[in-house]
């Protein structure tokens, strides 16, 4: 098996393990809007019949319906890019930390040290910083061994009752750059 | 027709509702006819409560959900019609409070104020229906539809009023707002919102 081939085999596995773990959240609606690192995630939540999947046109419409959905007690997660949680903020603040209403963000690390894509480097050094100001926890998920705590982290997301961002690193999603 | 008057001709209506209010007058003018804490006040997050109330009507299916928007949240958030019309759902209710005025900030122009057709872009979105109200006669002729099985966008044309810029006028907000709508739909629909731990 080539190398290139392994790490494809890598990435499927990731995708299935986040599949499942966020079944064992109890994750029952997801909200999303793909970039390119979550879409093979998105595909396999709409294809699951036991999960509603809401596609969105902004990545702030995800964070409002995920929140409706907490009110009538359905666990649920949102599933966008680095760049959609940038446009977020305003809603996030507004509407969860406000009412201080917890929801779920799996994003796209974008614009990490390994991902050689121009138009994420911005996000890459700007994002984790105006969350930091924001005060919204993040978390980062780039091994299976994260992939299996995500129920404790979805249960910790709900104790602190505002945004969670768990990112998705490159070397879980997609393996190693090629230069 | 006034806001105050068409949300008079709906509140006896919606006693088996979930109701989530946009910010500003939709908010402050349902909170004057009903003073109801069953209602979520959007104290932010201007244009998205119809996706707060999506969220809420896709996973309580059963239960009518209507959202009092108005037209300036909505013209934030246009795209959230598509996203609404993809989904549809029979227990959805959106209600556009459409008087083309940024009223709580004194009354000021909303762009396109005069010419635009909101049930035309909602059609245009992809909602299978969308209607126009534009009198209180008409209100209650529409009122058998608006209650009704079956996903619908109202548009309410109302007055822009020159009424005094006030607070958000419920005496509740932020986490108060939370638990006190959490704890109403846990003891109006049997649901589960918070742990054991109260969080």
């Amino acid at each position: 098996m080539s190398m290139e081939k392994a790490v494809d085999a890598k990435a499927v596995d990731a995708y299935g393990a986040l599949h499942e773990a966020l079944k064992a959240c109890g994750v029952r609606l997801v909200a999303s809007l793909p970039d390119d690192w979550m879409a093979p995630l998105i595909d396999r939540i709409a294809a699951d019949p036991e999960i509603t999947h809401v596609r969105v046109a902004r990545e702030s419409e995800a964070v409002a319906v995920a929140t409706g959905a907490f009110f009538t007690g359905t666990r649920s997660a949102v599933l966008i890019g680095a760049t959609g949680l940038f446009t977020c903020t305003g809603e996030l603040a507004t509407l969860n930390l406000r009412h201080q209403i917890p929801v779920f963000l799996l994003v796209s690390e974008r614009g990490s040290p390994d991902d050689l894509r121009i138009y994420q480097e911005v996000q890459g050094r700007r994002l984790k910083p105006v969350l930091e100001a924001l005060d919204f926890p993040y978390l980062r998920i780039d091994s299976l061994e994260d992939v299996a705590r995500l129920p404790v982290m979805y249960e910790w997301c709900r104790l602190q009752k505002r945004p969670v961002v768990a990112f998705l690193a490159r070397t879980l999603l997609k393996g190693e750059p090629k230069i | 027709m006034k806001t105050r008057e068409c949300f008079e001709l709906l509140a006896p209506h919606a006693s088996d509702a979930v109701v989530v209010c946009a910010l500003g007058m939709a908010a402050n003018e349902w909170w004057a006819v009903t003073k109801s804490d069953e209602t979520f006040y959007m104290h932010g997050a201007m244009g998205f409560a119809s996706s707060f109330a999506l969220g809420v009507a896709l996973t309580m299916p059963k239960t009518p959900v209507w959202v009092l928007n108005g037209d300036g949240s909505m013209c934030m958030n246009l795209g959230s019609l598509l996203t609404e019309a993809s989904q549809q759902p029979d227990n959805l209710k959106h209600l556009l409070v459409a008087n083309r005025c940024y009223q709580t900030v004194g009354g000021l122009p909303m762009a396109g104020q005069h010419d635009t057709d909101y049930a035309a872009i909602a059609r245009g979105a992809g909602a299978r229906e969308a209607i126009r109200v534009r009198s209180l006669d008409e209100m209650r002729g529409a009122l058998p539809r608006i209650l009704a099985p079956g996903y619908l966008l109202t548009v309410l044309e109302v007055e822009c009023e020159a009424i005094p810029i006030i607070p958000p006028p419920q005496p509740f907000e932020g986490a108060e707002m939370k638990y006190r709508f959490g704890r109403n739909m846990e003891r109006r629909f049997g649901v589960s919102v918070f742990g054991s731990q109260g969080y």
